[in-house]
């Protein structure tokens, strides 16, 4: 995109000349995201609310209108989806972000409670200096599957995050199985691209 | 349900309100074994541990502003912890408790109550099988309870006149609950939830799914309480639990009559302009509520009182009038819309006020009076700003719309005050007070009364059995003797010190000063010759050739006068000893108006052993 | 060999000083005595629900209750009045005493 105006950002700029995918259509997910330059093909990097971490959203996906800012700052809550609604299989992000948490210990057992389950996380290498990352597939049916992941720094910052993998009522187990493989791999490198954004206020 | 050790309902009213007070460790601790004390009649056996959200060091806890005290109990049967959860820090302000969990977003709070009672598990030693029992109003209680349904933080859930659970919020906490809402209603994410479920069906499915932890959930809600009254009205807010309702103010038929029938939109601008003026009268009185509400620099007006000082603030100062304009842009029109609201439903709301009890025709009057006072002079602004920025400056000036858009500035400066003024007195918002009121535990407790005890504020009332109904505050009664004893301890002490004081000050002092005179006078005697300027200075000049030979001081010494304080230290010593006994007739005064059953005795004696 | 000579003055043989502080002082134990008593009978007023509940056991108690805190209240202001005439005094006497009588004997060689 060029419309001579680099320095506007997405939300700031006029719909007619963004890039004409959910992301950038949607009014609410365009004030979300830095700028029309893609991460990776189909990526957009996404800045949240408080400003105190960013991912990779992916340009067919739209926030949710209950996503918000809690108190000063401190927490914040962001969801989003496949905008459209029919697609074969819906992904939906369920993000937390604590400004301190006293240790990882609590959040597992957390998250754990709020699974229903044991959840067996497993760390993945994080590309990202001082950042822990670790991931946990639940118990899933025919139709749907859940990620749940815990980012954390040394400062205690955290992100809890429930993703849901469900297919279309009407697609085969065996076709939802496969789609739901492809979606994880998708899922998986969006939590990958969550960073905590160590100059907040910038 | 096994029975907890403080499984009493009034109880947790009372201490719940009790902690919004915040105190000390050993002060609540004394409060428990007081309450527990008058509502048993026993003395509570049992190690007490206390922990405050204030001293979490480094943690969301206080970050959110979550505020809460977690109480341990061992009485050697069992182990329990109760934590109590504040509604908001500023009190039972219902206003700003109704504007959290009905816009109902933000889930900092149930985590952070969460990552409290984790937290003071480790700190006070609790054993992971003990009974974790949450007690909170308000909004305490919606927090304690999303807390319960979304993470599974307690095992019981007692709350009063408690904001309601939200199952959107709900959805994205608990996913257990998720995946079954999933499955019921083939939805696929929150849009599709909100877009194709009705509330109504989430709602039922949200009571049915969350059967037996409801069970472990029990509420007190009074009739009258706003707060309860808006449940309805907003979607996805559940009431679960068993829930028993009181009728705390006879007087008027209750918040659900009053808000029947008038849209939910409505009540939301009402509810939007009641907190739009408390939060301009709370920083600071009527004259700053124009500032507040329009976002004014008043001073810019200071020299505008008529339609010419306008015209040459507006020529010579564009600047102000530029940065007034912007400000009136930004609030006028969201105000003036809530405003219309309310005045095109004024029968409605203010006519159904005054049948309901809550204000006086008069009262109806003059609201109506002055708010439609308040829209002419906005629409007037409103028209003048559409001018404004449709015309050039010279334009504008000419225009029809200035003259009026002005006298309007001019209004909101010096008459707005008094509108304000006259809704003031006509004892309207004094009058809501009785709706805000409901709110509150201490009416709750009020229309709790059995037998010969009742409640006033959080303290228990016997009325005398014996001789005239006398109301007695037994609350009061058994912290004056149990509390006064240290404060006659303290005045003995300070007596003490006044006897030093005496001692010091004065005998001591004077003393002191009698030997550096002596001390002088010795310096003077034993070697005159470095005196010698006495000779000039009593005028034997010249000094030169004069030799020092001896001084004599005739020193003369008065003992000190009106230092004896033995009198009044000895009357200060005997009302010492006669409080202890007025406090023991004050006892025995009170038994006596009581029967022995009521075992009022028992009470003062127990007061004295924790 | 000069003359002996003798007079007598009265001499300020220490500089004056105010000790009024001392006041601050004194009253500093009765304002903490006020403070008692004046918490220890706002813990009787809550006692009585409302001022106009009559009876014979209460009134008396509200009798005797009255004349404590009128008792109480009289004593620390005596007291507070007879701190500030005692510290005057003790300015007074203490100022007094640093002036005395003194006589002085030189011996004058003034040659003649």
């Amino acid at each position: 995109m060029s419309n001579g105006k680099e320095s506007l950002s997405p939300s700031e700029m006029d719909p007619k000349d963004l890039p004409d995918v959910p992301a950038f259509q949607d009014e609410l997910t365009r004030d979300y995201l830095e700028s029309t330059e893609s991460v990776r093909e189909g990526y957009y990097t996404l800045v949240s609310a408080t400003n105190t971490f960013t991912l990779d959203f992916p340009e067919d996906m739209v926030v949710d209108e209950t996503s918000m800012a809690g108190n000063e700052g401190n927490s914040e809550s962001l969801i989003f989806y496949y905008d459209d609604n029919d697609a074969d299989v819906m992904d939906q992000f369920i993000i937390n972000y604590y400004s301190s948490i006293p240790n990882i210990e609590y959040s597992r057992d957390l998250m754990n409670r709020r699974a229903g389950e044991e959840l067996d996380f497993k760390k993945v290498p994080s590309e990202n200096e001082n950042q822990h990352l670790e991931i946990a597939e639940m118990d899933s049916d025919d139709s749907t599957s859940y990620i749940a992941a815990i980012v954390r720094n040394e400062k205690k910052q955290e992100i809890q995050v429930f993703t849901s993998i469900i297919c279309r009522e009407d697609i085969e187990n065996n076709q939802c199985d496969s789609l739901k493989e492809e979606e994880k791999e998708k899922v998986s490198d969006v939590l990958k691209s969550i960073q905590f954004n160590n100059d907040k206020g910038k | 349900m096994a029975k907890g050790i403080l499984d009493y309902e009034l109880m947790a009213m009372r201490l719940t309100n009790k902690e919004y007070e915040n105190m000390t460790a050993d002060k609540l601790k004394s409060t428990i074994q007081q309450i527990y004390l008058e509502e048993t009649g026993s003395l509570l056996d049992a190690d007490i541990k206390i922990f405050h959200s204030s001293d979490t060091e480094d943690s969301l806890i206080n970050q959110t502003g979550y505020n809460g005290t977690a109480i341990y109990i061992d009485d050697g049967n069992q182990e329990e912890m109760y934590v109590i959860s504040q509604g908001t820090t500023n009190g039972p302000d219902w206003s700003f408790n109704a504007k959290g969990p009905l816009a109902g977003e933000s889930i900092d709070q149930p985590q952070a109550t969460d990552l409290f009672v984790e937290q003071a598990k480790n700190k006070l030693g609790v054993d992971e099988d003990a009974k974790v029992i949450s007690w909170g109003h308000s909004l305490g209680h919606h927090n304690n309870a999303e807390a319960y349904l979304g993470y599974g933080t307690f095992d019981e859930v007692y709350g009063m006149n408690g904001a309601q659970v939200n199952a959107y919020q709900l959805f994205d906490m608990n996913i257990d609950f998720q995946k079954a809402v999933i499955e019921k209603f083939k939805v696929r994410n929150d849009a599709d939830l909100r877009q194709r479920v009705s509330a109504d069906e989430l709602e039922v499915f949200t009571k049915e799914f969350f059967k037996d932890e409801s069970k472990n959930i029990h509420q007190i809600i009074s009739s009258d309480d706003p707060l309860n009254g808006l449940t309805p009205f907003v979607p996805g807010m559940v009431e679960l639990g068993q829930i028993e309702v009181v009728d705390t103010n006879p007087d008027v038929s209750g918040i659900k009559e009053l808000a029947k029938d008038i849209p939910p939109e409505v009540i939301k601008d009402v509810q939007d302009l009641a907190l739009i003026y408390a939060k301009a009268d709370n920083a600071g009185g009527t004259k700053e509520v124009a500032k507040q509400l329009f976002g004014v620099n008043m001073d810019y007006l200071k020299d505008v009182n008529s339609f010419g000082s306008f015209l040459s603030w507006y020529t010579f100062n564009q600047g102000e009038f530029d940065e007034t304009v912007k400000a009136l842009n930004k609030s006028v029109p969201p105000l003036l819309d809530k405003v219309r609201v309310v005045l095109d439903n004024k029968d409605l709301i203010f006519g159904r006020l005054q049948e309901t009890g809550y204000i006086s025709l008069k009262e109806k009057d003059t609201m109506i009076e002055e708010l439609e006072l308040i829209e002419s002079h906005l629409s007037t602004i409103e028209d003048g700003l559409n001018a404004n920025s449709s015309l050039s400056g010279v334009q504008f000036l000419q225009d029809i719309s200035t003259v009026a858009f002005g006298g309007s500035l001019v209004w909101i400066k010096s008459s707005l005050t008094s509108s304000i003024e006259c809704m003031k007195e006509s004892g309207f918002f004094e009058s809501l007070n009785k709706i805000v009121a409901s709110h509150s535990i201490p009416e709750l407790l009020a229309a709790m009364s059995k037998g010969n005890k009742s409640y006033f504020g959080t303290d228990m009332v016997y009325t005398a059995t014996n001789g005239d109904p006398i109301k007695v505050n037994i609350s009061a009664a058994l912290r004056m003797y149990r509390e006064t004893l240290p404060i006659l301890e303290e005045k003995e002490t300070k007596i003490r010190n006044f006897e030093k004081a005496v001692k010091e000050e004065l005998d001591d002092s004077y003393k002191d000063e009698k030997r550096k005179v002596q001390d002088e006078i010795d310096r003077m005697e034993s070697s005159p010759g470095s005196y010698r300027d006495l000779l000039a200075k009593h005028g034997h000049l010249p000094a030169f050739n004069k030799e020092m030979k001896t001084i004599k001081v005739h020193e003369v010494f008065y003992p000190l006068e009106n230092n004896d304080f033995d009198e009044e230290i000895h009357e200060l010593k005997k009302s010492v000893e006669s409080g202890k006994l007025y406090i023991e007739k004050y006892r025995k005064a009170i038994e006596d108006l009581f029967d022995e059953e009521d075992n009022v005795s028992r009470l003062f004696d127990f007061s004295r052993r924790f | 060999m000069g003359q002996k000579r003798t007079f007598q003055a009265t001499e300020q043989l220490i500089p004056n000083k105010d000790y009024s502080d001392k006041k601050k002082a004194l009253k500093t134990p009765i304002d903490g005595i006020r403070e008692n008593d004046e918490r220890f009978f706002s813990y009787v007023s809550k006692i009585i629900i409302s001022e106009d509940q009559k009876g014979k056991i209460i009134d008396a108690m509200k009798k005797e209750t009255t004349s404590r805190m009128n008792h109480d209240e009289g004593l620390c202001e005596d007291v507070t009045r007879k701190i500030n005439k005692a510290v005057n005094t003790f300015n007074e006497q203490v100022a007094e005493m640093k002036k005395q009588r003194i006589s002085v004997t030189y011996e004058d060689h003034n040659m003649e």
